[in-house]
């Protein structure tokens, strides 16, 4: 490859549905040099290249101290996601990457760690759940929110066993409304599961990603908590092409979603978040 | 402002001017298509001829010389010199962009298996090219794609095109209406890094060196040092043209007013004027936004890559499944205007207007991006 900005070959290793239209894929890259040199930070993301169809973003779902693979948390919304949705395990598509900065891990570090997450959106920071996991003692409190729409529509329902059951981690889930499944936890929107914890304000870190609407509630709420806009992070997301801040697609404002962000600290985007910029 | 007339001719204090008789010009351009294609400005065939735009030369006899043209809001005429003038017009309707950073360029092509593909890049041109008469604004267009293309990682097929490109640039001796370099910074004097850069008198092209392969080139070419009155002569007509490009845009904290004036009640009435053409976006030298498109053959054994230009007025741009944070036409003028003069700034360290006026000129409605600017800006103008 003479261009850091061409897909690698991908097998697919594993596919696991998440729920009727989500599903993790395992990947490796095919060649063994370029995959021993791939790493990714949580909250990065990869673009994916289905050969004739197009390329699109998508989060990196998994553990990144596991480096014998990695995954990818995809919904079938487009041509490109679409086509993926109808691959096997053992096929090849082409991947490229890291892009993005991720998650401020450093910034948490002895901290109380907030994750807020609705729908898909915990996809990016699963990775943040099971760094935390791995490295418990260098972090404060582990608190993870979580909900979606319908119980259909909770991903990484695989793992709540695990993480409901684990003292390392706080996690309350919930869904906006029952569409007849048996469901006996909360039901509300994400932002009300605040209501659940006790938060140390000043010295709690908070994740955030969903849909945008269900960001913004969240930070108000937060910032009501008394938690310093220094420490909320929200994951933005726009149309993407590149990756690499050149195509123009991402843009918000000056910034790039593919490259200052997707995640940024609230104080960065306050300005313009809401303007339709 | 005061216009000294010791205007200086060269933002290098050791230039050296050297005069080509005009009538020597097809030595020049001669030697020049021995090692390069020279991208130069000709009369456009889709217009029939009724505008100048930017074409690789086949012969000197392409090049448009002896034309004048007039540019204003929605308006440019072209028409003969009856002066003895050669290049007296404005920028040509397309610019360095369209060689540059072209169109539509087919990245890379992949040989498709059941359980793989092979990538290869597209190999760049395969003469280095030379671009003849780059206006100082168009230049700097060229220095405002480098920040965005050349930057890690750098664009490969930027870097083949622009790398071995050799530059010919030129100070406008003759204002053409819409464009305002001098309030941009950005000329009639060109900013430093260009190979060669070319005034034009009554008799000769006063050449200055501005690199070593510049200077090779002048070397092999018949010149004989500027005289005092030909230098004087550049001089009075450079200092002519700051004068007509100065006063249209204040760029004072700019980036900082359009950011506060994001509400500002001119967007609005721009919802109601702007058509969402994108012509603007076509001319300007410097807007550079591209999508992608893959395809495949029918047997998928051959896949490829195509970058095209793309445009943030068109409804698309920002469309995301579930959401279009730029769904009004009122929010993409904004955000045209607002990167452009502003935001620009913040992201690469420079404005991405360099003042060229092509967008004023080709705006069918007439839009003109300073007057709007200056209104946002609140200065009262």
């Amino acid at each position: 490859m003479t261009s850091p900005l061409l897909p690698y070959e991908a097998v697919i290793k594993d596919i696991r549905q998440e729920t009727y239209d989500t599903a993790t894929y395992t990947f490796a890259f095919k060649d063994p040099a370029a995959h021993a040199e791939y790493s990714f930070r949580p909250g990065q993301f990869n673009m994916l290249t289905i050969l004739g169809v197009g390329e699109a973003a998508v989060s990196l779902s998994s553990d990144s101290g596991r480096r014998d693979c990695f995954q990818h948390t995809v919904r079938a919304v487009g041509s490109v996601t679409g086509s993926l949705a109808r691959r096997k395990v053992g096929d090849v598509v082409g991947l490229r990457g890291p892009y993005g900065r991720g998650w401020p891990l450093e910034a948490a570090g002895d901290r109380d760690v907030l994750i807020v997450a609705g729908g898909i959106g915990l996809a990016p920071l699963r990775p943040v759940i099971e760094h935390v996991l791995r490295s418990r003692s260098a972090y404060g409190r582990l608190l993870l929110l979580y909900g979606a729409r319908t119980p259909r529509d909770l991903c990484f329902t695989g793992d709540f066993e695990r993480w409901h059951q684990g003292k390392d981690l706080e996690f309350h889930v919930t869904v906006d409304r029952i569409d007849g499944q048996p469901w006996e936890q909360n039901v509300g929107v994400v932002p009300l599961l605040l209501d659940k914890v006790k938060l140390s304000p000043v010295n709690t870190v908070a994740l955030i990603c969903g849909p945008e609407v269900m960001m913004k509630f969240t930070v108000i709420d937060l910032a009501k908590r008394g938690v310093p806009g220094d420490n909320i992070f929200v994951s933005m997301e726009r149309n993407m092409k590149c990756a690499v801040a050149q195509c123009g697609h991402c843009f918000f404002g000056p910034k790039f979603v593919c490259k200052d962000g997707s995640v940024f600290s609230y104080p960065e985007i306050e300005q313009l978040w809401g303007k339709g910029v | 402002m005061a216009v000294s007339d010791r205007v200086v001719l060269s933002k290098d204090p050791n230039a050296k001017f050297l005069a080509l008789p005009k009538e020597d010009l097809r030595r020049f351009i001669e030697l020049l298509m021995v090692d390069y294609d020279v991208i130069a400005p000709t009369l456009s065939d889709q217009v029939k001829g009724q505008a100048i735009t930017f074409t690789k030369l086949r012969t000197f006899a392409d090049l448009a010389v002896g034309f004048v043209d007039s540019q204003r809001p929605g308006n440019y005429r072209l028409q003969a010199a009856d002066d003895g003038s050669y290049f007296q017009y404005g920028n040509p309707e397309t610019s360095l962009k369209w060689f540059l950073h072209p169109p539509r360029l087919v990245m890379w092509t992949a040989d498709v298996a059941a359980d793989g593909f092979k990538i290869e890049e597209e190999p760049g041109p395969e003469r280095p090219l030379a671009f003849f008469r780059t206006t100082a604004c168009d230049w700097q267009a060229a220095y405002v794609l480098d920040l965005i293309f050349m930057r890690d990682p750098v664009d490969p097929h930027y870097r083949k095109r622009r790398e071995s490109a050799l530059f010919v640039t030129c100070t406008c001796t003759r204002a053409t209406g819409t464009c305002f370099c001098h309030d941009m910074g950005t000329g009639p004097v060109p900013n430093p890094g260009y190979d060669i850069n070319m005034t034009e008198t009554g008799d000769s092209f006063l050449l200055e060196a501005g690199t070593d392969k510049g200077r090779a080139i002048l070397a092999r070419l018949p010149l004989q040092p500027a005289t005092p009155e030909q230098l004087a002569e550049a001089q009075s007509a450079v200092a002519d043209v700051v004068e007509r490009t100065s006063g249209r845009l204040n760029t004072e904290d700019l980036p900082e007013r359009l950011m506060k004036g994001l509400e500002h009640p001119q967007w609005d009435v721009m919802k109601d004027w702007c058509l969402g053409c994108a012509n603007c976006t076509l001319v300007c030298p410097t807007c550079f936004c591209y999508t992608t498109n893959d395809r495949i053959s029918l047997d998928l054994k051959k896949a490829e890559r195509e970058r095209t230009w793309d445009f943030c007025f068109s409804w698309t741009f920002a469309a995301m499944h579930g959401a279009n944070p730029r769904g009004e036409l009122r929010q993409r003028y904004r955000h045209w205007l607002s990167h452009k003069l502003g935001f620009w700034v913040e992201q690469y360290g420079a404005f991405g207007c360099v003042g060229c006026g092509r967008c004023i000129t080709w705006c069918p409605v007439e839009i003109d991006i300073a007057a709007i600017a200056s209104i946002v800006r609140g200065d009262g103008k």
